[in-house]
Parts: structure tokens; sequence; C-alpha cells
């Protein structure tokens, strides 16, 4: 009798709790909305200062050097304003934040502060009235020409908007190994494309492997190369719209190039990780590592300059494509944050303000990281790190990763017929006309293809 | 037995149904309901009717992602149930230590995905080396990347997923081997039954129950399957399957209402499947309880 | 068993097939623990199947100091607690009026939440969020327990129902004889003889729900309320860079305590399954 109580009550009371928990949840619910919303408005009552809650889901990790940084500030401010709250979600796995993002974004669930690539999905959000210009915002602030022009650009949409503030100044290297250089038998780092491949041949020829392949993220960088010297970024911004089309005779050349040096990857590529790739070019696994400039610690010796032996050299040019030139060249400053429109107050401007008033240096001398604005006295600065802070500001044209630029159904496309071009699996014929149906089938969701 | 009166079956099944619509019932019906429409999420739903079913069957993705699903379900119930069914008969029989051993067995099921997959993608990785192919130049073999290779890597994952859930089906056929009488078996021993005889007339006839549940389970998961190939993903078609494509679909391409309708097909898919099975082998089982 | 003479070989061989699965069930883990032990350098530098030279705690101090990994232990274990109380209480219930309740439409009922088994859980994710969100159920236990349960309970029903077919129904009556009601004759009689299928479903259950990251990553969005799975994803860094060693030793920190747990529990399974053996 007792038991059977027992069981009763516990499965009343599980009832009850799931009740309660959905009841709860429903008086809660927009109790918690008038709550941030009253956190965003201004306080009439007193006159006291208004309080500012800031929801920022990150894509950055916990270890990230601009999360701390912008972190460190916000406690900074804290400290001044003690009604102010900066909570930060971190997800570093890229594909789970996505996922994330994607669905609050479609459950209109954003929070005030987010993490983005200037990507198709975004620009939806932005055309849609939901974030706040960050042309605007800065303006506003009066501080845009603080930043790198990267920083400005690098979001920016092809229509010249602008929705994202961006943290970090990267520019792209081929890393390399000047012994292995020397015993294969090359003199001078490669400077055009076909040089390159070149030397990954004589490289494969010395019993060398002659690149480190293994984050996808740098190995969709390399059908751009071709294609970028040819027709500079107009390629992809034609051709994802479908307006012109990757069968075309650039389109082909690309591909064809991208096959090629796909040739010379280490073994396993497509199931490797950007750790891994790391890990085989400092044990001397392969000759070439192309990654930017973030991986800069894992490259450096402990005063800041390039390790013994390993040497850079910038994206090659071309001879038969003179499009853009050496001062051209995969730049980027890394995931931007949006903040979105109705949370844009006087209060979260005047916090933005400060961060950007300080985040420079903070980020340079204090977290070790380039920011996207040149901070004060570069000129004690280790000598590499001046010179990619140069290489920031001369970079003329920055190549677009097609993989930002492409809608996302078709780059789902695009990452799978890339690794079977590469795995010799597809022609280049045929990878072109496969991207072609999938833009065929997919842009018009997202771009105004019609012209 | 009969009920005393009509409120006491429903007082026993009603919080689970509750609990079951709001999690299962409603949101699939919502995602049937999403599988009629064009939409990622931002833009405003457009009915598109039964368009998007009419592209899945054009779709050489999918077709080709449901042709290994069918191959992984094919291997990887065979080799879970073999493995599963051959570590409880080596349990069973061990009589020290068996504590241990279970636990041990059980390991792989307990560690994330995560590791375990971190694990074998170091191991199996040509460059940097690692222990499978230094094995293999060891033995003058040409090292190569098992989980990269097209051809290599279907069967390669369909191992690593089984080694993960094998340990899951070994208890459970332990527990079944555990809970048979032991009159039954000493009287069989009496009747000079060897050891194979015993397994081949009496053991193994006498868990049919449980193997048609543990082959129901293994189909049904097999279907399912997401985790492992997710994350050893080497990006070529050789190793979707129709759970990956439709998560990469639902939440990369952010086309919701075609990864719903893939959805749709996985779920009608199974259906058909453990349909199948249990008809199979309900068949069986069904003359002998007559 | 094999206990003649003659069978020496054989038993020779049977203890080496055992050992050769404990080698080949037990390196994970052993590579686990000894990459957790490696130092920056080592992981880099030496072949990954190598030794640790030595012990090195940095990974273990790290993963305590970046990530909270005993607070997503905490959170882990609530969950997985209330998940499977949830589903044996919710669903063993459903498996005995389907199987051994005399009522209208048993078959169709049975039918109804064996539906559920078919299901991916990524076709309820976008559904399964607007309804919780609506209800602000978000970050709260209840999102990550509510769903695992429901998506819990056919399995669970389906083994309680494999095992009540074979219970034998003069039982019941008897006891109805003797004026039980059902609440007792369930509570009584049928749950503590399901001991052993209780047994099957819990193992079953914890596996998925103890790794469960689908859910945890959708629906909290609090570092307060992270589970182990999703607090693995700490340590990732910049463009998909990973901090492995600090990761394993994480791994190492969240498994330990389940085998402690599992390696006590299990002594329970076997108890439990030798007392419904006797009776059926």
């Amino acid at each position: 009798m007792k038991k059977k109580l027992v069981m009763l009550l516990t499965s009343l009371a599980t009832c009850a709790a799931l009740m309660a928990g959905c009841g709860g949840g429903e008086e809660t619910a927009p109790a918690e909305q008038t709550q941030s919303e009253s956190g965003s408005t201004a306080d009439n009552g007193s006159g006291k200062e208004e309080p500012l809650v800031i929801n920022y889901i990150s894509a950055r990790g916990e270890t990230d050097a601009a999360l701390k940084a912008v972190k460190k500030l916000a406690e900074d401010y804290k400290k001044e304003h003690p009604n102010f709250e900066f909570n930060v979600e971190s997800v570093a796995d890229r594909a789970t934040y996505l996922q994330k993002i994607k669905i609050l974004a479609s459950s209109n669930e954003l929070p005030d502060w987010f993490d983005a690539d200037p990507e198709a999905f975004f620009e939806g959000l932005c055309r849609k009235d939901l974030i706040y210009s960050v042309d605007e915002l800065y303006e506003e602030l009066g501080i845009s020409d603080r930043f790198f022009d990267i920083a400005l650009d690098y979001p920016r949409f092809s229509d010249g908007s602008n929705y994202l503030m961006t943290w970090q100044g990267n520019v792209e290297y081929f890393w390399y190994h000047t012994d292995m250089f020397e015993q294969a038998g090359i003199t001078a780092a490669p400077k055009t494309l076909d040089e390159l491949l070149e030397a990954c041949r004589k490289l494969q020829d010395a019993g060398i492997t002659p690149i480190a392949a293994g984050n996808y993220d740098m190995i969709m960088r390399y059908p751009a190369f071709k294609a970028f010297r040819l027709e500079g970024n107009d390629f992809i911004d034609n051709a994802r719209m479908g307006k012109e089309k990757f069968s075309s005779d650039t389109g082909i050349k690309t591909a064809e190039y991208a096959q090629k040096i796909m040739q010379y990857y280490s073994e396993g590529w497509t199931n490797s990780d950007a750790t891994a790739q790391m890990d085989l070019f400092l044990n001397n696994g392969a000759a070439i590592l192309y990654t930017g400039t973030w991986d800069t610690p894992d490259l450096v010796d402990e005063n800041g300059e390039l390790k013994e032996g390993i040497s850079t050299f910038k994206l090659p040019v071309d001879v038969e494509g003179t499009a853009t030139g050496e001062n051209d060249y995969y730049a980027n400053c890394g995931i931007g944050t949006a903040v979105l429109k109705e949370s844009m107050t006087p209060a979260m401007k005047d916090f933005i303000a400060y961060i950007w008033d300080n985040y420079a240096d903070t980020a340079m001398y204090e977290f070790n990281m380039l920011p996207s604005m040149m901070p004060s006295n570069p000129e004690q600065l280790p000598g590499l790190t001046q010179q990619i802070l140069s290489d920031l500001e001369a970079c003329g044209t920055f190549a677009q990763c097609w993989d930002v630029r492409l809608d996302p159904s078709t780059n789902e496309v695009y990452r799978k017929e890339l690794a079977s071009l590469g795995m010799m699996e597809s022609t280049p014929e045929e990878f072109c006309e496969n991207m072609d149906k999938a833009v065929a089938q997919y842009a018009a969701d997202y771009f105004d293809t019609a012209e | 037995m009969n009920p005393k009166n009509k409120i006491q079956p429903l007082i026993f099944v009603l919080p689970a149904f509750v609990v079951y619509m709001l999690t299962v019932i409603f949101p699939i019906l919502w995602s049937m309901g999403y599988s009629l429409f064009s939409w990622n999420g931002i833009n405003d739903m457009k009915f598109v009717g039964l368009d998007n079913y009419v592209r899945m069957f054009t779709d050489k993705t999918f077709l080709g992602a449901v042709v290994n699903n069918l191959k992984f379900v094919l291997l990887g119930s065979v080799f879970q149930l073999t493995v599963g069914l051959f570590l409880a008969i080596l349990l069973s029989h061990i009589t020290k230590g068996g504590n241990l051993l279970r636990v041990i067995y059980f390991i792989p099921c307990i560690i994330s995905s995560m590791a375990i997959c971190q694990v074998f993608s170091k191991m199996l990785s040509a460059q940097p080396q690692g222990l499978v192919c230094y094995l293999m130049e060891k033995m003058g073999m040409e090292p190569f990347a098992l989980l990269a290779n097209s051809r290599t890597a279907l069967i390669t994952i369909t191992l690593i997923d089984g080694y993960k859930y094998c340990g899951l089906y070994m208890i459970i056929f332990y527990s079944a081997f555990v809970s048979i009488s032991k009159d039954v078996l000493e009287a069989s021993i009496v009747d000079g039954c060897n050891l194979l005889q015993q397994y081949r007339y009496i053991k193994l006839p006498l868990i049919k129950n449980i193997f048609s549940i543990v082959v129901v389970m293994l189909v049904n998961g097999c279907l399912k399957t997401f985790d492992v190939f997710y994350i050893l993903d080497n990006k070529s078609a050789s190793t979707e399957m129709v759970a990956t494509y439709m998560y990469k679909t639902a939440f990369n391409a952010v086309d919701f209402g075609y990864g719903s309708t893939l959805a749709v097909f996985l779920v009608v898919e199974c259906l058909a499947a453990v349909f199948a099975v249990q008809k199979c082998l309900g068949s069986a089982k069904g003359d002998e309880a007559e | 068993m094999i206990r003649s003479k003659k069978n020496i070989v054989l038993r020779i061989i049977f203890y080496a097939v055992i050992l050769v699965f404990v080698v080949v069930q037990i390196y994970p883990i052993f590579w686990v623990v000894c990459s957790s032990l490696k130092t920056p350098d080592e992981m880099r530098y030496t072949a990954q199947y190598a030794l640790p030279s030595g012990f090195y705690p940095g990974n273990y101090i790290s993963a305590f100091t970046i990530s909270s990994i005993p607070r997503y232990f905490i959170n882990s274990t609530v969950v997985a607690v209330l998940t499977l109380i949830g589903i044996v209480l919710l669903g063993c219930p459903v498996a005995f009026v389907i199987s051994k309740v005399r009522i209208k439409h048993a078959d169709a009922l049975m039918g109804f939440f064996l539906f559920g088994m078919m299901i991916p859980i990524f076709a309820c994710l976008i559904p399964m969020f607007q309804i919780y969100n609506a209800l602000g159920l978000r970050n709260t236990y209840w999102a990550l327990v509510i769903p695992q349960v429901g998506f819990g309970l056919p399995m669970c029903i389906y083994l309680y129902t494999g095992f009540f077919k074979f219970m034998p129904d003069s039982l019941l009556e008897a006891a109805v004889i003797d004026g039980a009601g059902m609440g007792t004759v369930f509570g009584k009689i049928v749950l503590p003889m399901a001991k052993n299928t209780t047994m099957t479903v819990l193992t079953y259950n914890f596996v998925f729900v103890w790794n469960e990251f689908t859910y945890a990553n959708t629906f909290i969005s609090s570092s307060d309320m992270k589970t182990l799975p999703v607090g693995l994803n700490d340590f990732v860094g910049l463009f998909g860079r990973v901090d492995w060693g600090s990761t394993f030793a994480a791994i190492v920190i969240s498994i330990l305590p389940t085998l402690i747990v599992y390696f006590i529990l299990n002594k329970n399974i076997i108890e439990g399954m030798a007392a419904g053996a006797v009776k059926s």
C-alpha cells in the first residue's frame, strides 16, 4: 500500500512539476521580456543611470584573445557603471554556433550581440532591418577613420553597406621551411602561381610532402586563387548570382589550377583539421602551410619573431591574369559582431564607444592579438608584427572567400564538390557544371539575381 | 486484468501521453507542415506544395545518401549484433572478474562520441602518422588515410560506430543469458549437450525475443545514425547519410523546408524498415508462441 | 563451464580472446588518459601513440580554470537522473496498461508510442525550440529533460511490453482476486518483477542521455547550465584550433566518476538480473 502511495505521489509530483514548469513558464516569459525591454529603454523614474544588459552569443572560444579583451573591457566598464551587465555565451565550434544562431533567428530570438560573417544568411537578416548599421554607428561615434580600411571593407556587402564590427586584422601567408626548399633545389620563394606548382612538384620529387592541408576553411581558398588573379573579386560576385558561369573560361581555369595544386596536399586532407595541419608543418612533415596570421603564436619564438627556418610569401601573382597584383591577397578581420537595431540605445552606444577607445591597446599589449585598428606605439612591436600591420595597411583589394560569398545552399554543394575535385573523383568541368546547377537552383532565394 | 474503472488506466497513460505529444508528435507534425514550404528562416515562408518531395527524388546527393545508409544498416547491424552477442557469450563464461570486464567492455559506450572519434581519427591519420598507418608501413604497405579515402571511409566509420555501440547490445544479450534458468541448462548437460549444442538448441532460442528487440533497435538506430558520421565527415559523398544530409540541409544550407522533407522521408523509411523486420522475425516467433 | 582437462587449450584461447577484447576496449580510454598528461610540445612533436614522458598536470589545471567542469558535471548528472526517472516512471505504467490491462485500442496506443522511435530528433528541433521558447522553458533543466523523456519513451515502452508479454496473467489475476487494485498490482508485483528490464532501460538510456549534445546546445544559452558534452567545446580556439590536451583532461574528468558509479551499480544490475532470472 505504501509503495502504491509513493508511486502515485511521485507520478503526481512529476506531473505537477511539469505543469508548473509549463504554467510558470508562460507567466515568466512575458515578464522576462518586459525586463529586458526595460533593460534597454531609459529608466524614466529615478535620476539613476540607465541600466544596460547585453546578451552576447559569441562564436569565439573562451580562450580567444579578442573575446578576452572585450570581456576585460566590459569588466572595467562595469566598475564605473554598476547597472551594466555583459553576459557572454561562447560557442566555439563554428557549425554548432551557426546552427544555434539560425534557430534563434528563425524564431526571432536573436541576442543583443552576436557574431557573423558577411555572408548571405546574415545579409538576409540585415535586409529585414534587424541589425544596426555599423557605418552609421561609427559615424555617430566619430571613430570611422581609426580603423584599418580593411576592417570596414571586409564585412561590407556588395551594395556597400556594413553591419559588422570587426575585431582583428589578419593577413594570410604561405609559410614554408626554407631548408626543405633548398633541399628540393628551389632557390627563391614562388612569385607566380605557376612557380608555386613548380615548387610543389620539386618538393614532391625530393620526397617531401609539399603542402600541409587540413583546415577546410583554408582549403576552400585555393579554387579562388586563379580566378582572383584573372578577374579579381568580380568573378565570384557575379558567379554566385549566376551572372557569370563557373563553366566560363575563368571558372574552368581556376578549377583546373585548384585540382592540380590539391594533388600536393598531405595525405588524408579531407579528414584532417587545423590542429593536425599545424602539427604536421611544425614537425617538418610538410614544406608549405597556407594559413592566416591568427596562427602566428605557433609559428614564432618567444620574442615574437619567426621561428628559425620558417619564412613566408604572399599569394603569388599570375602571368596570365593581371586583374589583381602583388598587393592584393587574402586578408580578413575575423568573424564580426552585429548589434540588434532594437538594442541600440544611448547606453549601448556609450559602451561601444568605450570599447573602441581602449580595445586596440588592450588586445595588442595585454592579449597579444592584432586588432582591427593601429595600436599605439607600433614601433616597439616585434618585426613580424610590424610587417603584418603594414601588410594590413597596404592591402589593396583583399580576396573574397568563396564560402562567405556563396549562398548557404550552394556553399554546401561547394564543400562537397571541392572534395571530389581534389580527390580526382570529378573533373574541373564537372565541378563547374555542378556549381552552376547549384547557383541556378538556390541563388535566387538570397540574391536579387535579376538585373 | 480488467480495470476497475475507466479513469484508472487513463491516469497511468496520461502523463506519458502529454509529454510524448509535446515533444514528439506535435513537433513532427509541425515539421511535416514545413516540408510543404520553401523557407530559409528569414524570408517569408512560401507554400510550394509537393515540390520539395519531387526535388528529393531527383537529388543525386540524397539518393546517394540513401544507398550509403542502407549499406551502413546492413554492415553496421550485422557487425554490432555479432560482436555484441560474442562479447555477451564470452562474459557469461567468465567466473572471476566478470564485473570488472563488464565495465571495461562498456567503456566505449560512455565516452562521448567526440572523444572516440578523435582517438580514431588520430590513430588512422596518415600525416601526421597515426598508429594504424605506422603499422601499415611496418607491414610493407603504402600507408594511406582510411577515413579520407572514399573507398574505405564508409566501412571504417561503420566499424568505429559499431565499436562505440556494441557494448550496449552486449549488456542486453548478457542480461538475457543470465536470466536463463539454471535448471534448464543443467538438464541439458545431463542430457549430454556440448557447449555448441547448448547455444544452438537452448540458449539462443530462449533469447529469441531479445534478439528481435535488438534487431529492431539496431536497424532503427543505424537508419538514423548521425554523430559518428557527422564528426568524421570527409566531405565526400561516400559517407553521407540521410540524417547528416538532413542536418546539413536544414542548418548549414538553412533550407528548413527541404530539410523537413528529408526528415519526413527518414520517418517513413524507419517505419517501413521496422515493419519489415517485425514481419520477418515476428512471423517466426509467432509460430512458436501459438 | 569449461572444466575438463582436454579443454585446457580451449581455455587458453578463451582467455586470450577475452584479453584481446579488453585491450581493444580499454585502449581509447588509455589513449585519452595518456594524451591528457602530455605537455603541449609533446602533443605536437611526438607521435600520438607515444606514452607521455611524465606527469604533466597543466591540462587538468586549465580544464578546471578555463571551463567549469564540476559545474557541467552537476548539470549533466541532474539532467540524467531526472530524465531516467521520468522515462521509467512515465513509460512503465503505459507498457503495463498496454499489455496487461484490458482496454480498448491497446494496439493502437502501442503503435502510437512506437512511432516515436522512427523520428529523428533534428526533425523536431525547430518546432520544439519555438514551443519551449514560448513556454519560457529555455535555459532550464526541463528543456533538456522533457524532450529526452519524450524520445526515450518509445524504446522504454517497447522494452517493457516485450518483458510483460512473458509475465503470466495468472499471477496478476490472483492478486486481483485477493482484492488488489491496479496500482497495487503494478507497484507490488509488476514493477519488482520488471527490475531486470528496468536496468536495461536505464543502462540504454543513460548512454544516450549522458552524451546528449543537440538539445543541450540548442535550448541552453547560459554558461551555468551547460552540460558536459557541450562544455567540451570550451577548448576550441580560433579558426577551429582545438586545445586537445585540455579537452582530453576534461574528458577524463567527466568519465571517471561515471565509470565508478557504473562499476558500483553494475553489481546491483547483476543482483537484479539474478532475481529476475528465478521468475522468468
